[in-house]
C-alpha cells in the first residue's frame, strides 16, 4: 500500500530526509513487512504507530541496520544507501535510544556515553577528554549530573538521559526514539520534548514510535500508521484524532474500547489504611469492596509500583495495617499474600510473570499445585484439564496448553498470567500495569478478562499510567501524586486532564 | 521406529534427519557401546555387564542426589564427601555394634542436617552454591579426618560375621536371583522420579529452575524449594555412601572424592538425552550407567586412571556439543 | 538538624563496616592469630608467607581476568598442575628455564583457546565446559608423571625463580606485583579492558554498542591461561618439583573467594586484580597462621572453609536477592 500523501511539488524546507520505498521483510512463516513505503521530512517529528506485530520494530531495525532486507531501497538524502549493519547505519547518522536503554551499572556516565567509541592517548585511555567531551553533551540536555557519577546512583529517568546523550555524541542526522517516555516522570518527559525541539531546531529529524497518543499528538508532526506489515497511512497531527488514528491501527470500528459492566458491589474484601512506607509512600488508605475495580493513577515514580509491592508483600511498609476479608493480616511475603487470596500480576510480564521456557500448561499450574494432587502426587490429567478451562475461559489463543509460552504473544501471555491465578481461588487482583506492551486488540481482551473476573466475585486493583484506561475501567480512580493520595474520583466523574492534574500536584516533602 | 511425521511441507527424509539428531545422543551412546564390545569383546560379555550394572548403583543414586540441586540451578559440590561420611558414618557404628536401625538411619540423618546447613547458607543468607557447598566439603572433610584420625579406613570385612550380616545384605546380599542391591537402586530411581516429576513439589521445582523471580511473585516458597533441593540431594548422597560401604566391606575417608566428577558427568548426560535439555531422574540414571560402563571399558583395555580422566571430560564435551547443536536446530 | 547527623553517622557506620568491612575484618583475623603466635611476624616468617601466597594469588588473578568477562574457570586449578608437571619434567630434560616458562605460558594459551572454542563457538556454559576441561587437564597431567610426583634437585638458575631473592625480597613476590601492576592498567586503564568490563556486567550494553563478547572471552581465558600457565610453571620451581596433589578444587575454592573478596576493594564493587590480590594473600596467610597458631591438620581444612564461607558472605550479604541462588 502506498503512503496517498505525497505531492511532486513541495517547498525547500520539506525536502525528504529519508525515503524508504517498497521495502519488505521476511521471516520463515511470516511476511513482516509487505512493500512498506515510508518517509521522513527534514527536520519534522515523524511518529511511527501501529499495534504489536504491525512492523514497526521490524522497520526500524531494518533502517538501523539490525536486520537486512529482503526488498526495496533507502535513500538518505537522496542517495541510496545498504545499511548493512548498525556500524553503518550509525555512520550515516541514524542513530536510536531504545526502550530499556542498556548501561553497564557500575560504569560511571562516561564509560558509558563512550562505550564502543572510546578515546585514547597511546595504549591508554583518555578520561580527560572523555570527561569534557561527555560534560558538553550533558549541558546540552541540561541534566542534574555529572560525567563522573556512577549509573547506579541515577534515577531510571536520568539513565535514559545518558542513553541520549550518548547518541548525541554521535551528531546524528536522523534520532529514532523507541518509547522513550516509558521509564519517564512528567518532568523528566517535559524535558524530553523539550530536548526534542531543540533538536528540530537544528535540523535533526526525529522519528518517534510510542503508544501514547497524548505524546504524539503534542510533539509531533506526522503520523505514519502501520498495519500488518503494510504502511497505511501518513496523516499530518494537525488533521486527525486519536480515535481515528486508532481505528486505523487495528482497521476496524472500536467503539467498545472500555467493556464496563454494571456489577453490584459486595462487603469489603480489602481495607487499607494509613500505609507509609520510607520517601515512596505517604499515608495511603483505602477500601476495595467484591465486585469493584479500583483504578490506581500515577504517572513514574509516584509510589504507584511500590503500592503493588506492599499489598503483596514484597515489600513491608513501615506503619499502617491491611485486612483481608475483614481480619488484619500481616503480609510478610508473597507466600502468605497468596494464602489470604490475594493474586499479583507483575509489572514486567517477560521477566517476573511467567516462565520462559515452560509450557502453557505448567505456567498455569506451578502456582497452585496442590489442587490438583492425587494422593501424593501431582495429576498431569487434572492440570491439563483445568488448564484447557481457563484457555477457553480466556480465550487464549494457542494451539493447546502444550505450547511453550515463548512461542504466544505478549497479550496472550499475559492472559496466561491472569490464568495462572485462576486456578486458585484468588479473591484480589492486583494488577500492575498489565497492559503495557500489550497491543489494542489484547488490551479490550484483558479487561474483558478483568470484567469477567469482578462479576464472579473478586475485586481488581488496577494500577496504571494509561489515564484513559482507568477511566474507562474503573468504579472508582484513587490518585497519587509523590506517595500520597490526592484525589479520589468516582466512575464518570474525571476527565483525563483532572488525573494528570492530581497526579502531578506537588505534595509536601514530608517525614521520614 | 522411523518417524514419519514431518513438518509442514518437509519430506520424509528432513522427518529422519529430525529424529537423528533429537535422539542423536542416546544412538551416539549406544554406538560408541557397540563399537566398544567390539574392540574387546570381554567388555560385552554378560556377565561384565551385569556386573558393571551391579556396581554402578551407588554412582546412579549419587548422580541423582547431585541432579537434585542442578535442576533449581544451584550446584552441591559437597555431595561426594556427604557420601563419603555417611559410609564412615555407618561403618563406624557397625564396628561398635550399635543397632542396625542407627546404622541405616543416623547417616540419612547427618544427610539431611548437611542439606539444612547448606539451604542456611544458600537459601537464607544468599551466598553463592559454588561457594557455600565447597566450603561445606572442607568442613566435612575435617570433620572425617578428625573422627577417624586422619584417615584411617575402617574395615568391616574382618569383623565376625554375625556382626555384619545385616548391614551386608544391601550391598551383597541376593533376592529372588538378583542383587539385593540393583532391586534396591531401581526403587531408589522410581521414588526418585516420583518425587521430582510427579509431586507438587516436583512442579514447583521445575518454576523455581525456569524463573526463581517469577515463581517468588507467584507464591512459590522458593527458599523452602532450595532446601528441599539441598536435602534431597544429600539424603540420596548419604544413602549411595551407605551402600558403598555395604558392598566393599570398608570405609577408606576421602575416597569418595573421584566420583563428584563422575556425578557432572552423568547429570550432564543426562539432561542431553532428555527432552528439552531438561534434567531429569532417569535420564541421570543412564547418564550413570553410560558413565560406568566408559570407566570399565578403560579397565578392561588396561588404560590408566589418566585415560578415565580424559574420556569423561572428553564425554562432557562431546555430549555438551550435541546438546548445544540440538538446540540449534529446534 | 539532629535527625539528620544521627542518620549520617548511622549511615557512615552501616557504610563502613559493609563496604570496609572484609578488609577489616581481614586485618583483624590475621592480627587476631599473629598475635597468639608471635613466631608469625617475624620478618623470615613472614616473607616466607609472602612467597607462599604468591601462586594463589597467581592464579586468583588469572580467575578474576576471566570474571571480568563474565566467564568461570574451573579448569585453573589443574591447569596450573599440569603445567607445573610439564615444566619439572622439560627441566630434567635439559630444557632451559626461559624456555620452559615460554612452553608453560604457551600451554596456557592452548588451554585458554580452547576453553573458549567450546564456551564461544560451540555455546556450552562456561562452568560445565571448563569442568570438563578439568578432568582434561588432570587425566592428561595423571599421563604425564604417571601417577608420581617428579622432584629437582640443583637447578639453581630454575629456582632462582621461585625461591631467590632479590635483598630481603622474594623475587616470586616481585613477578607477582609486576604482572598484578601490568594487569590493573590493562583492565582498568585501556579500551579492551573497559570492554571486557562491559561484556562481564551488561552483555546487553556491550552488544548494543557492537562490541564483541566472543572477543572480551578470548581474551580472557587466554589471558588467564596464560598466567596460569606460568603460574604453574613457578609452582614448579618453589616447591622443588611437581608433587601428585589431586585436589584442585580447594584451590580453587580459595581462588573463587579471592576473586569475590576483591570487590568489596574496589568503589564500584566490580572485580579488581589489586583486590583479588590482597585478598589471596589474606587467605593464603590464613592457612599459615592458622599452622603457627597450632591448628592441626585435621582441623585446618574445617576451619579454612568456615572462615571463607563467612567471609564471602558478609560480602554478598548486602547485595542478595531471593532467587540469587544460581551457580554464580
Amino acid at each position: 500500500m502506498n503512503a496517498p500523501d505525497q505531492k511532486t511539488n513541495r517547498p525547500a524546507e520539506e525536502e525528504i530526509v529519508l525515503n524508504c520505498r517498497g521495502i519488505v521483510k521476511q521471516f520463515p512463516g511470516n511476511l513482516a513487512l509487505d512493500h512498506v513505503d515510508f518517509s521522513v521530512r527534514r527536520g519534522e517529528v515523524h511518529a511511527l504507530v501501529g499495534q504489536n506485530g504491525a512492523g514497526k520494530s521490524t522497520l526500524v531495525k531494518i533502517i538501523t541496520g539490525v536486520y537486512t532486507r529482503d526488498g526495496g531501497v533507502i535513500e538518505l538524502d537522496g542517495t541510496e544507501m545498504p545499511l548493512r549493519s548498525p556500524t553503518e547505519a550509525e555512520e550515516a547518522g541514524i542513530s536510536i535510544i531504545h526502550q530499556d536503554q542498556q548501561l553497564v551499572h557500575n560504569f560511571d556516565v562516561k564509560r558509558n556515553v563512550f562505550l564502543g567509541r572510546e578515546i585514547r592517548k597511546g595504549p591508554f585511555l583518555d578520561f580527560d577528554t572523555m570527561r569534557k567531551q561527555t560534560q558538553e553533551v550533558l549541558d546540552m540536555i541540561h541534566v542534574r549530573f555529572g560525567p563522573d557519577d556512577l549509573i547506579k546512583t541515577l534515577s531510571v529517568g536520568e539513565r535514559e538521559q545518558v542513553s541520549i546523550a550518548a547518541a548525541l555524541l554521535q551528531k546524528p542526522r536522523i534520532l529514532i526514539l523507541d518509547e522513550p517516555t516509558a521509564s519517564l516522570s512528567l518532568k523528566e518527559t517535559e524535558q524530553l520534548f523539550q530536548i526534542i525541539r531543540d533538536l528540530k531546531s537544528q535540523g535533526v529529524t526525529i522519528i518517534y514510535i510510542s503508544h501514547h497518543f497524548d505524546e504524539i499528538f503534542e510533539v509531533s508532526d506526522r503520523i505514519t500508521v502501520l498495519r500488518d506489515g503494510k504502511s497505511i497511512q501518513t496523516l499530518n497531527v494537525k488533521d486527525c484524532n486519536k480515535r481515528e488514528v486508532i481505528e486505523i491501527m487495528i482497521g476496524r470500528n472500536v467503539s467498545q474500547l472500555y467493556p464496563k459492566k454494571e456489577i453490584e458491589k459486595g462487603e469489603t474484601i480489602l481495607s487499607v489504611k494509613n500505609i507509609s512506607l520510607r520517601n515512596k509512600l505517604n499515608d495511603v488508605s483505602f477500601e476495595l469492596k467484591k465486585g469493584e475495580i479500583i483504578g490506581v493513577a500515577g504517572i513514574l515514580g509516584s509510589g504507584i509500583a511500590d503500592l503493588a509491592n506492599v499489598l503483596f508483600g514484597i515489600v513491608r511498609p513501615d506503619t499502617g495495617e491491611i485486612s483481608v476479608y475483614g481480619s488484619r493480616t500481616d503480609i510478610k511475603n508473597p507466600r502468605i499474600a497468596k494464602q489470604n487470596r490475594l493474586a499479583l500480576i507483575p509489572e514486567d510480564r517477560r521477566t517476573e510473570g511467567f516462565v520462559s521456557g515452560m509450557t502453557v500448561e505448567e505456567n498455569m499450574s506451578f502456582a497452585f499445585a496442590k489442587r490438583y494432587r492425587q494422593g501424593p502426587l501431582y495429576s498431569r490429567k487434572k492440570g491439563a484439564a483445568e488448564a484447557d478451562r481457563i484457555i477457553r475461559l480466556l480465550s487464549i489463543k494457542t494451539n493447546d496448553c502444550n505450547t511453550m509460552i515463548d512461542s504466544l504473544s505478549g497479550g496472550n501471555q499475559q492472559k496466561v498470567v491472569i490464568g495462572k491465578w485462576l486456578e486458585g481461588d484468588s479473591g484480589i487482583f492486583i494488577m500492575n500495569q498489565p497492559t503495557t506492551g500489550v497491543d489494542v486488540g489484547s488490551k479490550v481482551e484483558i479487561y474483558n478478562a478483568i470484567s469477567d473476573l469482578v462479576a464472579d466475585g473478586a475485586g481488581a486493583i488496577l494500577i496504571s499510567q494509561d489515564f484513559e484506561e482507568l477511566l474507562g475501567m474503573c468504579d472508582r480512580i484513587i490518585v497519587i501524586s509523590g506517595g500520597a493520595v490526592t484525589k479520589i474520583y468516582q466512575y464518570g466523574e474525571a476527565e483525563e486532564k483532572d488525573l494528570l492534574h492530581y497526579a502531578t500536584v506537588s505534595v509536601k516533602a514530608g517525614e521520614s | 521406529m522411523l518417524s514419519t511425521k514431518t513438518a509442514a511441507g518437509g519430506s520424509s527424509s528432513s522427518g529422519l534427519k529430525q529424529w537423528l539428531i533429537q535422539n542423536s545422543v542416546i544412538l551416539g551412546m549406544i554406538a560408541v557401546l557397540i563399537v566398544f564390545g567390539i574392540i574387546n569383546p570381554k567388555f560385552a560379555a554378560p556377565k561384565n555387564l551385569s556386573n558393571v550394572l551391579y556396581q554402578s548403583s551407588l554412582l546412579i543414586i549419587m548422580a541423582i542426589g547431585m541432579m537434585m540441586a542442578m535442576s533449581v540451578k544451584a550446584v552441591d559440590l559437597s555431595i561426594a564427601y556427604v557420601a563419603d561420611a555417611a559410609g564412615l558414618l555407618a561403618a563406624m557404628m557397625v564396628i561398635r555394634s550399635w543397632p542396625s536401625a542407627a546404622v541405616f538411619l543416623l547417616p540419612v540423618v547427618f544427610g539431611v542436617f548437611i542439606g539444612l546447613c547448606n539451604c542456611l547458607f544458600v537459601s537464607y543468607l544468599g551466598l553463592s552454591a559454588i561457594i557455600a557447598t565447597l566450603g561445606q566439603m572442607l568442613i566435612i572433610r575435617s570433620f572425617e579426618l578428625m573422627l577417624t584420625n586422619s584417615a584411617e579406613a575402617q574395615i568391616l570385612f574382618m569383623l565376625p560375621p554375625n556382626q555384619t550380616k545385616t548391614f551386608f545384605y544391601l550391598g551383597t546380599g541376593k533376592l529372588f536371583g538378583m542383587p539385593f542391591l540393583t532391586i534396591f537402586t531401581v526403587l531408589v530411581i522410581i521414588a526418585a522420579y516420583f518425587i521430582r516429576h510427579r509431586t507438587v513439589l516436583g512442579r514447583e521445582m521445575d518454576a523455581v529452575n525456569g524463573n526463581a523471580r517469577v515463581a517468588l511473585l507467584s507464591g512459590v516458597n522458593v527458599r523452602k524449594v532450595f532446601g528441599a533441593a539441598f536435602i534431597l540431594g544429600s539424603v540420596f548422597s548419604s544413602i549411595s555412601g551407605i551402600a558403598l560401604v555395604s558392598r566393599t566391606g570398608s570405609a577408606v575417608p576421602t575416597s569418595v572424592e573421584g566420583y563428584l566428577m563422575d556425578c557432572f558427568v552423568s547429570v550432564y548426560l543426562g539432561a542431553i538425552i532428555s527432552k528439552n535439555n531438561r534434567m531429569t531422574v532417569i535420564g541421570t540414571a543412564i547418564g550413570a550407567l553410560f558413565t560406568r560402563l566408559v570407566s570399565n571399558w578403560i579397565t578392561i583395555m588396561g588404560l590408566g586412571a589418566a585415560h578415565k580422566d580424559i574420556i569423561n571430560g572428553a564425554i562432557i564435551l562431546a555430549a555438551l556439543s550435541i546438546g548445544a547443536l540440538k538446540k540449534q536446530h529446534e | 538538624m539532629n535527625k539528620n547527623s544521627t542518620k549520617l553517622n548511622k549511615a557512615f557506620w552501616e557504610d563502613l563496616i559493609l563496604r570496609r568491612g572484609t578488609m577489616i575484618g581481614m586485618i583483624a583475623i590475621i592480627l587476631f592469630l599473629g598475635l597468639r603466635a608471635p613466631s608469625f611476624f617475624r620478618v623470615k616468617n613472614l616473607m616466607d608467607v609472602l612467597k607462599q601466597s604468591c601462586i594463589l594469588i597467581l592464579v586468583a588473578m588469572g580467575q578474576t581476568v576471566v570474571l571480568v568477562s563474565g566467564g568461570f574457570d574451573m579448569s585453573a586449578g589443574s591447569l596450573l598442575q599440569l603445567t607445573a608437571n610439564l615444566a619439572a619434567g622439560f627441566i630434567l630434560a635439559g630444557m632451559k628455564t626461559p624456555s620452559v616458562l615460554i612452553a608453560g605460558i604457551a600451554v596456557g594459551l592452548a588451554v585458554g583457546l580452547v576453553n573458549t572454542f567450546f564456551v564461544v563457538m560451540v555455546k556450552i556454559p562456561a562452568f560445565v565446559a571448563t569442568l570438563a576441561m578439568m578432568l582434561v587437564l588432570s587425566g592428561v597431567t595423571t599421563w604425564y608423571n604417571k601417577g608420581k610426583s617428579i622432584t629437582l634437585s640443583n637447578e639453581p638458575g630454575f629456582f632462582f625463580l621461585g625461591q631467590g631473592y632479590i635483598g630481603p625480597i622474594p623475587v616470586l613476590f616481585i613477578i607477582t606485583v609486576a604482572v598484578m601492576l601490568l594487569l590493573h592498567v590493562f583492565l582498568k586503564k585501556t579500551k579492551t579492558g573497559l570492554r571486557m568490563y562491559s561484556v562481564g556486567e551488561n552483555y546487553a550494553a556491550a552488544m548494543l554498542h557492537g562490541i564483541s563478547k566472543k572477543k572480551a572471552l578470548l581474551i580472557s581465558f587466554m589471558l588467564g591461561g596464560a598466567l596460569i600457565g606460568a603460574a604453574g610453571v613457578l609452582q614448579a620451581s618453589y616447591s622443588y618439583g611437581a608433587s601428585t596433589m589431586s585436589t584442585t578444587l580447594d584451590f580453587l575454592l580459595q581462588a573463587l573467594a579471592a576473586s569475590l573478596l576483591g570487590t568489596t576493594f574496589s568503589r564500584t564493587e566490580e572485580l579488581s586484580v589489586i583486590g583479588t590480590a590482597i585478598s589471596a594473600l589474606f587467605i593464603s596467610s590464613l592457612s599459615s597462621a592458622l599452622i603457627a597458631n597450632g591448628v592441626s591438620n585435621l582441623l585446618q581444612p574445617g576451619l579454612l572453609g568456615l572462615i571463607l564461607v563467612v567471609s564471602v558472605m558478609l560480602t554478598v550479604i548486602k547485595k542478595r536477592e531471593i532467587g540469587q541462588v544460581t551457580i554464580f
